[in-house]
């Protein structure tokens, strides 16, 4: 932290929207497919083609609009945005600059545990790129159109952002919010949300905002983190060196992890905007608008409060649950079929979660299904299993392809003690132990430890351990 | 309104269009004629008019979000001057 520079950060978000054709033309979007296996003649540019918009894309544009209360526009115009570029092959990008079909609105985050508003400027409809490969041959550019058409909405921020923890929590506040919808998948791996971050610095106090840079195309939230860090370093370092922040576009490089300057500004864009006369405005209804909000599904904030209602879990359980869809409902149907819906929420956030961190895996790719999950508990709740053994059964699950069952006989975690067979196991011990005894009776109370272990070794952690340490004190002090 | 050399240069390089020095001056005088145009067309009072984007306002052509199989990319191909293993291949350009 520092104490003299507040740092100033906007978003620009792009999000995939996840439909099944592109925004202009009726070639499929699916990702990682051949090179131009998906690029139509549209897509490809071509002399006389013609564009027609995608009546999902506005749809899902309107969702977004609803879900974070924004006026949305009655009529959206579409614009091209030129500029050259070989994985660009019409020379423009068809994009929206006046009357975009997202207006003004607002997303609440949580940062050390504050709520904060961001004012979201505006979201609009436009056209991703295709793609270029410039290592694979030597003097030339292997240019790759799949991609290009893909419909995007862009998320533009208020500059209402002061640190890199705060646009951390807004992107992944946006990330919920376009998964809640189901506009989009949000696998930032494979580019369905990117970021661009405005960032500039000012001493605290000052109205004035200072030049800003663009950080573009961070594509994770650790990045988003580094990058914005990393530049606002740059910056006030610049600043208190008696230099001056150039405006410019510069590339974040995650293995170096530094900014460098990407465009001089001798180049600087000018994009030449007009209305693309190939598209006609698209006219929104109070009644479309009406009858999309009417299809709203339930967002996060709705379902934290409604889970601490109905499953008597705590507000930071239910957050934790509600990151995304895929985990919000992996848990809803574990605690459905389970008698404590607690005990899923502490295992899905403890154990569940720590596995899934540990091999880099997200909810929707975990190997433990929800019916492992539901078995297991089940166990867990009859006393058919132990606390550590169902630890050690998620680890395993994890590794295997057998069902929880299985590995519970397989491992002999099935054969939990009850109190009678404890009881004489502890008299045994006891027995075979009895300098340990005579020495713990004599007021070595640190034995009782070694009592403890010596009998979770015995029942190879098939025990409970609190019903253990409750016979051992009965016994020891008999 | 007056058009430098550089501004020339300029509108030159945003479009990738090459201008051959010889046709430069007249080019400039061409294009000072149309700014001259767009200035009288600027003396129009629209104030309180709302800017039309197109003349069909209320065309209602949208298409449903279905895709098609049909993707013939080795024949949009032949149509390519270069490809490789189904790139399009182009003079190195890095931003």
């Amino acid at each position: 932290m520092n104490n003299t520079w507040e740092s100033v950060i906007g978003l620009e978000v792009h999000v995939q929207l996840s439909t099944e054709s592109k925004i202009f033309s009726n070639a499929p979007t699916k990702f990682g497919q051949t090179q131009n296996s998906q690029a139509s003649l549209v897509d490809l540019g071509l002399p006389g083609v013609l564009p027609v918009l995608n009546e999902k894309t506005i749809e899902m544009a309107i969702k977004f609009g609803c879900a974070i209360n924004a006026n949305i526009s009655s009529k959206a115009i579409f614009a091209r945005k030129n500029y050259f570029y070989p994985d660009l092959p019409k020379g423009y990008q068809i994009s929206q600059l006046d009357d975009p079909i997202v207006g003004e609105g607002k997303i609440s985050i949580e940062v050390d545990n504050e709520e904060k508003f961001i004012g979201i400027t505006r979201a609009h409809l436009e056209e991703d790129a295709g793609k270029s490969l410039h290592d694979r041959y030597e003097n030339l550019s292997a240019i790759d159109l799949n991609r290009a058409g893909t419909p995007l909405l862009e998320i533009v921020s208020e500059p209402d952002l002061r640190s890199a923890k705060e646009a951390v929590a807004y992107l992944k506040k946006i990330h919920s919010i376009i998964t809640f919808l189901e506009i989009s998948d949000g696998n930032m791996s494979q580019g369905s949300m990117r970021c661009d971050a405005n960032v500039s610095i000012r001493k605290y106090g000052e109205k004035e905002f200072g030049n800003r840079t663009e950080l573009k195309n961070i594509n994770s939230f650790r990045f988003v983190e580094k990058a914005i860090n990393y530049e606002i370093d740059r910056q006030i370092e610049i600043v208190e060196n008696g230099g001056s922040i150039d405006q410019e576009t510069r590339l974040y490089d995650a293995n170096k992890n530094e900014t460098r300057s990407m465009r001089s500004k001798e180049h600087a864009n000018d994009y030449r905007y007009f209305p693309d006369p190939d598209l006609v405005p698209v006219i929104i209804s109070k009644e479309k608008i009406q009858e999309i909000q009417k299809t709203l599904p339930e967002l996060p904030e709705q379902k934290i409060s409604r889970f601490i209602k109905d499953y008597k879990i705590s507000e930071y359980e239910s957050k934790n649950l509600n990151v995304s869809k895929e985990l919000s409902s992996f848990f809803e149907k574990v605690a459905k079929k389970i008698s404590s819906p607690e005990l899923a929420a502490k295992w899905i956030l403890g154990d569940l979660m720590a596995i899934l961190n540990k091999n880099n895996s997200e909810i929707q790719d975990s190997k433990i299904s929800s019916e492992d999950m539901i078995d297991l508990l089940s166990r867990l709740e009859e006393g058919s299993i132990s606390g550590p053994g169902a630890k050690k059964i998620i680890d395993l699950c994890w590794l295997s392809n057998e069902s929880i069952d299985v590995l519970i006989k397989k491992e002999g975690f099935d054969e939990v003690k009850g109190e009678d067979e404890l009881l004489e196991i502890i008299t045994r011990i006891i027995r075979d132990n009895s300098k340990q005894f005579e020495q713990y009776l004599n007021g070595k109370d640190k034995l009782f430890g070694f009592f403890v272990g010596q009998v979770m070794k015995e029942t190879k952690g098939n025990a409970d351990p609190k019903l253990v340490n409750e016979l051992l004190n009965k016994k020891l002090k008999q | 309104m007056k058009i430098s050399k550089k501004v020339l240069s300029n509108i030159s390089s945003l479009s990738k269009i090459k201008i051959e020095e010889e046709i430069k001056s007249d080019l400039i005088k061409d294009l000072e004629s149309i700014l001259k145009m767009v200035t009288e067309m600027n003396k129009i009072d629209t104030s309180g008019i709302e800017p039309m984007s197109h003349p069909l306002e209320d065309a209602d052509n949208l298409r449903k979000d279905k895709a098609t199989k049909e993707i013939k990319r080795d024949e949009y191909q032949k149509s390519a001057p270069q490809t490789d293993d189904g790139f399009y291949l182009t003079p190195k350009v890095i931003e």
